[in-house]
């Protein structure tokens, strides 16, 4: 059976469509990891206060976590941040896209939480290394590791059906010579290092 | 849309070109990413390779003796750590795509102890995905320029085809709907990540 090359146009486009933001995503962070570019709001963006019954009896490491759990905010904690004398309690929940400060009075269970939003360019690229597991996320958010599976999954198609088209209607003998030229440099780069 | 003939067949060579340039590094990435998404299954080992000691002058710390003393001692890759440690031992570290060396030059600096690992194919592989930077020998930089050459050929071949898309295929509904809907489940993914 042969495909015609408009079919094989209109799925290259559909798959090419589909995965266009997470592309978009991933070559942006591209760019910011080669160059360093720190793109993270450092400003608390919002604040709040609560009590919270505690067992201040617990290690810091269980400690948080309750806390980050009647919080109910999703996030890593970064152990070696934990901040505690007799008093108070400092900790921080982390993952791409926000901060939490939280601050615990152990003696009346009063909690501070500085929220700290990273900004729309710092969460487009972490992007980059979200997989839907944050401790704590919702549904939502871990319906990712689908979207990002499939999307590689329809990216390899599409990079195929283009090669494809290329490789039917389109080649010349130049081509070869540059592009194959170009794909032992890249290799010689890639393993030379 | 209305375009010229020689509009569209700019866009796409530009389209087609972006794609075959950086192939190879498009493809490292695909292939590297889908291996870290699945780091269980594709596990990365270590594998301790040299342990000696080598007597050395301090002269052999200049730069330039240096590099030589590296190379001799096969030694490669990018410097990644080079600290002082209070009792004087310096300690260098390289790293290179599957290898990691460290270097403990003792205090007097009459000796350097030199250790290494290397790790297997997904290590060399996962590796090769967490290069970055103009950083270190020359090879190193070319690495880092066809990482950018090759992000900007994925942002060339997303807005080249949205326009080829919009110029050749007539009914546009399907095509208008993946793409807003693949922009809306991003957009909402980040909105509940920054809220």
């Amino acid at each position: 059976m042969k495909i015609k090359k408009s079919q094989l146009i209109k799925w290259h486009v559909y798959a090419g469509l589909f995965t266009s933001v997470y592309i978009l995503a991933f070559a942006f962070s591209s760019l910011v990891l080669n160059h360093g570019w720190d793109l993270e709001n450092k400003e608390v963006t919002d604040y709040w206060e609560t009590t919270l019954q505690l067992d201040t009896s617990l290690e810091n490491d269980a400690l948080s976590h309750l806390i980050q759990d009647s919080l109910q905010i999703m996030g890593w904690i970064p152990y070696w941040e934990f901040r505690r004398d007799a008093e108070q309690f400092k900790f921080r929940v982390t993952h791409f896209g926000k901060d939490h400060r939280i601050t615990t009075n152990l003696i009346n269970g009063r909690v501070t939480v500085e929220g700290v939003s990273k900004g729309v360019l710092a969460t487009f690229h972490g992007l980059h290394f979200f997989n839907g597991k944050i401790p704590g996320a919702s549904n939502f958010l871990r319906s990712w590791a689908v979207y990002q599976w499939l999307t590689m999954a329809v990216l390899v198609i599409s990079l195929i059906l283009g090669l494809i088209l290329w490789a039917r209607f389109n080649i010349h003998k130049w081509h070869l010579y540059l592009f194959g030229g170009l794909t032992v440099v890249s290799l010689i780069i890639m393993l030379g290092i | 849309m209305k375009m010229s003939g020689q509009t569209y067949q700019t866009i796409r060579k530009i389209h087609l070109y972006a794609c075959l340039t950086t192939v190879v590094f498009f493809l490292m990435y695909l292939i590297s990413g889908f291996m870290m998404m699945h780091h269980d299954t594709f596990h990365i080992e270590e594998t301790p390779h040299t342990d000696k000691v080598i007597p050395i002058k301090t002269t052999d710390l200049e730069e330039n003796t240096w590099t030589r003393f590296l190379k001799m001692n096969g030694i490669k890759g990018r410097n990644t750590a080079d600290r002082t440690q209070s009792d004087g031992t310096i300690i260098k570290e390289y790293w290179t795509p599957g290898e990691e060396f460290k270097l403990t030059i003792n205090p007097d600096q009459s000796q350097v102890r030199i250790e290494s690992v290397v790790k297997n194919l997904n290590g060399v592989i996962n590796d090769l995905h967490r290069v970055r930077s103009y950083k270190g020998p020359i090879l190193w930089h070319l690495y880092a320029l066809m990482i950018d050459l090759t992000a900007i050929a994925m942002i060339l071949f997303v807005l080249t085809g949205i326009i080829l898309w919009l110029k050749v295929l007539k009914n546009k509904r399907i095509g208008w709907t993946v793409l807003v809907l693949g922009a809306f489940y991003v957009g909402l993914t980040m909105y509940y990540l920054m809220r």
